[in-house]
């Protein structure tokens, strides 16, 4: 989908990457760890056009392919609102207003900040701007997302919401490459791993993804939980009070989704993760 | 309206960042009017100093008034770095025109002129506010955040080149002969507010047409090198 083809680049004669060359497949989440000052960030912002290279190019799939950026450590004193600042950034695009309107709304139902739509962004904590940051970087529907640290400087609770997204976004079928120091996010989402030290690639790793939907149900009765068996079909299930969560794979989950109506269940989310 | 202009006006008339210029701006108009009767074209002269020196101001803070990465996005949404500064060079010319129409119709809105002013001296006195600010402008441009790495050296500069272009004939008596030719690559300041100050009659001549039309170029000049340097910072 996107090929970094031998990519270096030299500020005031100091090299900060040294013939970067990897390939970014489809529906593939890619992560770049290294320290501070290894060229990850350069790297980023060389694959989402905001900086040449000195020597080496960048090969898209489609010339006027739609790259999303979301920068390291979201600004802090943003002046908009969600509304008005992702309506000004998708006009700057081009975008149709109302189109662009409906749109703005899914992305705040979605991230959960339809409640502060008009609440300016400078108030807002550190895990909700870089939420904000996200939602921007999504507005014009792009075919590939990138992300620079992402949980930087975020509590616990943030960091396990954004690594949610980003899931959710994965298994959606958009291909992501962040960086990140976080071993928690790369476990969660990576694919692929590249470690980057003085700006060459030094180790690649793989993970072998299996994909799990995790179906959360409440009864809708007050008589006891009925008999399902779900040992056929779940390696991992709890009930607790009326509620009922299942881990099951992807193919069995529509089969398990049925079971739990027939037997007088009301689905109440269903989320894929990888393990 | 335009998105990239609303976007700029709303961000910055909510930093209030215009206020301190804005207030000196008018309590130094009132200043220089707090007498009557004033000669046109001087007082014009002077309030086109006054634009010019806070022109500066106004333009530093409206390069400087959003995050780097604030201006990184807003760039990437509309694709272009170019398109992004040249709304931002709008967005100052139009604070340039409000400050000149002020400056113009003030003193005549409160009858402070010792004659009835003519069209032609209210045409003029708009322009020489306006390009002065215009060309102000432009060299403040060269000295922001995008183009110098420490912001003291932003104020320094701008702060010397205001100094070196309002005393450029002082300086031109103090110079050797040889390196007098030199002063000429100067923004052309002087130039105009020393011919305000002769208030030729007529004031449409040939004369004040190249005038003009030399600072028109200067500011395209110093505008172009200021897109030409950012995209070599981009590249280098």
């Amino acid at each position: 989908m996107i090929h970094i083809d031998h990519i270096s680049k030299h500020y005031d004669h100091q090299k900060i990457l040294d013939h970067v060359c990897f390939s970014i497949n489809r529906e593939e989440t890619l992560a770049i760890v290294g320290h501070n000052g290894s060229g990850k960030s350069t790297l980023l912002k060389i694959i989402a056009g905001l900086e040449k290279p000195t020597a080496g190019r960048i090969v898209k799939k489609h010339a006027e392919m739609k790259i999303g950026y979301v920068p390291e450590q979201f600004p802090n004193n943003i002046r908009f609102s969600p509304n008005e600042y992702l309506t000004l950034l998708g006009e700057m695009e081009g975008q149709p207003l109302p189109s662009l309107k409906k749109k703005i709304t899914d992305l705040l139902h979605t991230f959960q900040l339809s409640d502060y739509a008009d609440i300016r962004i400078q108030h807002f904590s550190k895990g909700m701007k870089q939420k904000i940051g996200i939602m921007q970087a999504l507005l014009s529907k792009p075919d590939f997302l990138i992300l620079d640290e992402p949980l930087s400087g975020l509590d616990p609770q943030s960091q396990e919401e954004l690594a949610d997204i980003l899931n959710k976004l994965k298994y959606e079928g958009l291909p992501i490459l962040f960086t990140c120091h976080e071993r928690k996010l790369l476990e969660r989402v990576a694919d692929r791993v590249y470690r980057i030290n003085q700006g060459k690639i030094i180790a690649e790793s793989v993970f072998p993804r299996v994909l799990t939907m995790e179906i959360k149900a409440v009864l809708s009765t007050d008589l006891p939980h009925p008999e399902l068996h779900l040992e056929t079909i779940s390696k991992s299930f709890r009930i607790r009070d009326r509620e009922l969560v299942i881990k099951t794979t992807e193919e069995q989950s529509n089969q398990v989704i049925v079971k739990l109506i027939t037997n007088s269940y009301k689905i109440r989310s269903v989320n894929p993760s990888y393990s | 309206m335009f998105p990239v202009l609303r976007y700029q006006a709303m961000n910055y008339f909510r930093s209030y960042l215009f206020v301190p210029p804005f207030v000196i701006y008018t309590v130094l108009l009132f200043v220089n009017y707090s007498y009557r009767p004033n000669p046109i074209m001087d007082s014009y002269a002077l309030t086109s100093i006054l634009g010019y020196l806070l022109a500066a101001w106004f333009t530093i803070s409206v390069f400087h008034v959003e995050a780097k990465v604030q201006e990184t996005i807003a760039i990437v949404h509309l694709k272009s770095m170019n398109s992004f500064y040249n709304w931002k060079f709008a967005f100052v010319s139009l604070i340039g025109v409000l400050l000149s129409v002020i400056s113009t119709s003030f003193p005549i809105a409160f009858g402070m002129f010792d004659e009835r002013i003519t069209f032609p001296e209210i045409s003029i006195g708009f322009l020489s506010h306006f390009l002065l600010f215009v060309l102000s402008m432009s060299f403040t441009s060269l000295m922001t955040r995008r183009l110098v790495k420490n912001s003291a050296n932003t104020w320094l500069g701008t702060c010397f080149m205001l100094a070196i272009t309002l005393a450029a004939p002082g300086i031109m008596d103090i110079l050797p002969k040889q390196l007098q030719p030199m002063m000429n690559f100067l923004p052309p300041v002087y130039p105009l507010l020393k011919w305000l100050e002769s208030a030729p009659n007529p004031l449409f001549t040939l004369h004040a047409a190249l005038l003009f039309l030399w600072i028109i170029g200067y500011s395209l000049v110093l505008m172009i090198l200021f897109m030409f340097w950012i995209h070599l910072k981009r590249t280098s």
